[in-house]
């Protein structure tokens, strides 16, 4: 089958999985890996994807998959400022159109990451920004090589068709209506599997309660820890709220086990 | 043994710990997937988002 003829197939094929694998739990990044993986598995041996998801102030790019680049990479540029000079991705965003870098070694738009690009031996990128169904940018798709050259045609038309692909995962997985309708259902089935179990915690719910209330806790620990270790300028209120977050579930959970272990009626 | 009402109560009384329940696995599963970047000191833009998220739906719950 021609490549474009089996992306095409195999996206579609993705596309219907991704509601079911949503509302099993994946997560996105899971998700994005399995399109990733797909479409690397039908480019051959020097294709290395990414995607890359915009912050909500629209100003900085992280990793939401990236299957197959080395973790040191995505280290080192795990959140990068979008600019004119922020590698293809960061152009991308930055500029609202594709940046297809053919050589990293030369293009000024590689200036913050040239180094770390060609440490790792990659010598093009070629980069699209994701939209929403309002065209507002989400995220970058990118290929990146370890030779140089420009896109064809067709290689062209590929890309736009797992960028699309890939923002229909993305909005599906952030749409309301589906992550209350994902939840009800996870609801509706816990209770069920709970009366059937044999397996001990769930026979006695609040034992494992007590373990995700103990989890909690110490999950809030290591946030203020990380808190007061990191940079002030680098959202440390955040990891506070976090650490006041846990706390707070966990506080609600030791009132259900109270109830529980109680007979008591919900309020 | 269980009547069929009995089990009808069981399943209405649990619902709202299996939701807390829930969000608790998805916090804590939120701050596992943030623990290396984290632990090197560095808190990425999307964690704010997911956390925002989390917080609004503990609001909704508890």
């Amino acid at each position: 089958m021609p490549f474009a003829a089996a992306l095409r197939k195999s996206l579609e094929d993705r596309d219907s999985d991704v509601s079911a694998e949503l509302r099993r739990g994946d997560s996105l990044e899971d998700v994005l890996n399995r399109h990733l993986m797909t479409v690397e598995q039908l480019g051959g041996d020097d294709a290395f994807t990414c995607i890359l998801l915009l912050s909500p102030d629209g100003k900085r790019l992280s990793y939401g998959a990236a299957p197959t680049v080395p973790a040191s990479y995505c280290r080192a540029s795990k959140s990068i400022e979008i600019g004119p000079y922020a590698g293809s991705c960061g152009a991308a965003a930055y500029y609202g159109r594709p940046i297809y870098s053919t050589d990293i070694a030369t293009d000024p738009v590689w200036g913050n990451y040239r180094a770390l690009a060609l440490q790792h031996g990659y010598r093009s990128c070629w980069s699209t920004p994701i939209r929403n169904s309002n065209g507002e940018i989400i995220g970058t798709f990118a290929i990146l090589h370890r030779s140089t050259g420009m896109p064809t045609r067709e290689e062209i038309d590929a890309i736009d068709l797992i960028t699309g692909h890939v923002a229909d995962a993305i909005m599906r997985s952030r749409d309301p209506q589906f992550l209350a309708k994902r939840g009800a259902e996870r609801m509706a089935r816990a209770p069920l599997l709970r009366l059937v179990s044999d397996n001990l915690a769930y026979n006695d719910p609040a034992n494992r309660l007590r373990a995700i209330a103990e989890k909690l806790q110490a999950k809030a620990v290591e946030l203020d820890g990380y808190a007061d270790r990191s940079d002030p300028d680098l959202l440390v209120q955040d990891l506070k709220d976090a650490a006041e977050l846990s706390r707070k579930l966990a506080a609600a959970i030791i009132a259900q086990i109270d109830f529980i272990s109680s007979g008591r009626r919900i309020p | 043994m269980s009547s069929a009402s009995d089990i009808r109560a069981l399943i209405r009384h649990d619902a709202r710990t299996v939701e807390i329940e829930m969000l608790a696995d998805d916090f804590l599963a939120f701050v596992d997937a943030f623990e290396v970047t984290l632990s090197d000191g560095a808190v990425p833009p999307e964690f704010a988002e997911r956390l925002a998220n989390l917080h609004q739906r503990a609001d909704r719950l508890i």
